[in-house]
């Protein structure tokens, strides 16, 4: 490919235009020369507009002395040319397993919308990432009904539970058992229309379509899958028309036996701007929740990923990040990766020093977070309660409860030592926050309410 | 009709300044300047946040990385967002087709929903498309003023790194990069009196030292103390 007529351009633009104005208008640029014709390809309609705006003029200007007198024609459109993609690193999704036809560059339509022509079988693009497998999943208390009812899925796609309807926070590994699913499907039935897509993809398509006249091929796409994996619906909160559509798809897709599996944060009724219709039909096959790892699952994650990466991570280290980090697996994926990326570039192994050295500012920045007295502040505000409650010496069940709950969270949540927090409450015996820590523990095995209670209250902290 | 987002930004930048690695005081950066180097000849981490207040140098890291790309013939965009945030996320759009895109002054955009969403949705499509994201933000993805928790875990997807502000040597040599690239000898003595005797944080030391550059060069004087004075308290 050579872009002499645009790099000689470029030269001369680098030396007239400021770094702003490159960076931000002139290298999103896509070029393709042919023969008379400089055609520049801009990712969106707003860089497009402003290209035209502010620098048309003197692009052909410089296009002028540049070509020696040639008459170059230039043409200024949105789309993309399919340029040499460097490799994607190793735990993104190298390999698609078919795909799509190879995309021209120009036509708005073609942003991964489907086209009017009907795809072939085999060229369906499922965007399933390889490496989410049920293999690659570590599996917990938190997760392991999730995980089972998704293999149960696998194997018996439209049988076992039709909807899956996977809940929970972020970050927990709903899109992995999401993935995991289309993958093993695609497996046992290489021919199988996978297709997973977030929500936002869904509405986007929905939308360019409308906007190409070509809402038909679009229904008649997504309702030929064999199984569609939505992540995230939660965005479809208050987008009346693509519910109304989803609505059409999913009774489509539902009444051929086909299989569907969605994600959501939080449970199907609880979906604000949802329509009615949409949240009973959610709750049709199997809701089940995904809740925050325990530690012990925090640290076989961590060891997993050092396993999958070829390193040695001692195992204090893991213990020690995964205590640290408790709301999510995404955030534990990130520390795990500024170490190793720390540890990679200065070479140095992987100790307690270094992962404290390295995640200093984060650590320090969550003891600043979750202290003893937001807990007990927490706590009070969920069972609208006075925080001094907490320290006194009632002892009526309103009162106790919301105290050893948040006894129980201080000890999880922070790094403090049971007589600190013993002291914390009201000058209390560190054994007394041990029964307290050991009552919850109980509780949250025999009353769901109580349990809902503390995960939420752990949610709230966490984030 | 989409809305046309850019009435209000300027085109007005100052002419030509160029952003290198090589310009850049990295003090105690250098981890970090290292991998965003990386980064931008498209090897190692795909996804990098990081934060510091104004004035540590972000802007400059994130343009140094679109001119490093861009040499190797890579598509970039840098995203000013505090100046597109009066716009709308659809400029958002089709960024995934290129080879990396920088997001400076996140925090801009934030408690939006449109814009929350946009970038959320953005973040994801860079991640399936294999390529890559840098970000930049004045406050840590923990304590920022995120509206949606999907957008809050996403910004951690990749290592987040704070920057740590240089010390007075780092920005005396600084100041005096900045002024060499315009053309000014900066003596010792002058940056230490430029740091001791006005705000210290670089943001506010380079806009000192652009007007001291442009006055010098009206008034064709060298930068000295007294020169300085007559500027900058006449």
């Amino acid at each position: 490919m050579n872009n002499a007529l645009w790099t000689n351009c470029l030269q001369r633009l680098e030396q007239e235009l400021s770094d702003q104005q490159l960076n931000t208008w002139i290298r999103p640029l896509q070029v393709r020369e042919d023969n008379h014709q400089l055609t520049l390809l801009a990712p969106n309609r707003f860089v497009l507009d402003w290209v035209k705006q502010n620098f048309r003029d003197k692009i052909e200007n410089i296009l002028l002395e540049v070509s020696r007198d040639d008459d170059v024609n230039l043409l200024l459109e949105i789309g993309t040319q399919s340029s040499p993609a460097k490799p994607a690193p190793a735990t993104e999704s190298p390999v698609k397993p078919q795909p799509v036809a190879p995309q021209k560059s120009a036509p708005v339509t073609d942003f991964g919308i489907p086209t009017k022509v009907a795809k072939p079988r085999q060229a369906i693009d499922s965007n399933l990432n390889p490496a989410f497998t049920f293999e690659s999943f570590v599996e917990g208390k938190s997760n392991q009904l999730a995980k089972a009812a998704s293999q149960q899925v696998a194997e018996n796609p439209g049988d076992a539970y039709n909807p899956l309807f996977l809940y929970g926070g972020v970050g927990l590994g709903k899109t992995h058992l999401m993935h995991a699913v289309g993958n093993m499907m695609l497996k046992h039935r290489p021919d199988a229309k996978v297709v997973y897509l977030h929500s936002e993809r869904f509405v986007g398509h929905m939308i360019k379509a409308l906007q190409h006249n070509a809402i038909d091929a679009f229904k008649q796409y997504y309702r030929s899958l064999d199984c569609m994996l939505i992540d995230d619906i939660q965005f479809f909160a208050g987008k009346e028309r693509s519910q109304e559509e989803f609505f059409h798809t999913f009774n489509a897709l539902l009444e051929g036996g086909h299989q569907i599996i969605l994600t959501c944060d939080r449970y199907p009724k609880e979906v604000d701007g949802l329509e009615e219709r949409l949240r009973s039909r959610f709750g049709w096959g199997l809701p089940v929740c995904i809740e925050p790892p325990e530690l012990e699952t925090r640290v076989a994650i961590l060891q997993k990923k050092a396993e999958e990466s070829g390193i040695h991570f001692p195992n204090e280290v893991a213990f020690f990040i995964a205590k640290r980090i408790r709301s999510n697996i995404r955030e534990l994926e990130g520390a795990f990766r500024r170490v190793m990326a720390t540890a990679n570039f200065t070479g140095k192994p992987v100790t307690m020093e270094f992962a404290k050295e390295t995640l200093r500012d984060l650590i320090a920045l969550q003891d600043r977070i979750v202290t003893i007295e937001n807990i007990q502040k927490t706590v009070a505000e969920y069972y609208k309660i006075r925080s001094s409650d907490l320290l006194s010496n009632r002892r009526s069940r309103s009162i106790t409860r919301p105290r050893q709950l948040a006894m129980a969270l201080s000890k999880e949540l922070t790094n403090h030592s049971l007589p600190e927090i013993g002291e914390a409450f009201g000058g209390r015996d560190h054994t007394t926050i041990l029964h307290g820590c050991r009552k919850i523990a109980e509780l949250r095995e025999s009353d769901a309410k109580i349990n809902e209670d503390y995960m939420n209250m752990m949610r709230i902290l966490s984030n | 009709m989409m809305q046309q987002p850019y009435q209000q930004l300027p085109l007005t930048f100052e002419p030509r300044e160029r952003y290198t690695f090589n310009a850049f005081i990295a003090g105690h950066n250098q981890l970090v300047v290292d991998l965003v180097r990386q980064m931008a000849s498209g090897e190692g981490e795909t996804q990098i946040l990081v934060w510091a207040d104004r004035g540590s140098g972000k802007s400059h890291l994130l343009q140094a990385a679109c001119n490093l790309a861009s040499q190797s013939r890579k598509t970039v965009c840098y995203l000013p967002a505090r100046e597109i945030a009066g716009g709308s996320a659809h400029i958002f759009d089709g960024l995934e087709q290129l080879d990396m895109v920088c997001i400076d002054d996140i925090d801009a955009i934030m408690q939006s929903a449109e814009w929350e969403e946009g970038l959320f949705d953005l973040i994801n499509r860079i991640r399936d498309a294999g390529k890559s994201i840098l970000l930049a933000a004045e406050k840590s993805p923990e304590s920022s003023d995120i509206n949606l928790a999907d957008l809050r875990s996403r910004l951690g997807w990749g290592p987040v790194f704070h920057l740590y502000d240089l010390e007075d040597k780092d920005k005396i040599l600084a100041m005096q990069k900045r002024a060499q690239q315009s053309g000014l000898e900066m003596t010792d003595h002058v940056a230490n009196y430029l740091l001791t005797h006005y705000p210290r944080d670089l943001f506010d030391l380079f806009e000192r030292l652009d007007h001291l550059d442009k006055a010098s060069m009206a008034m064709q004087r060298r930068l000295t103390i007294p020169f300085i004075k007559s500027v900058l308290e006449p």
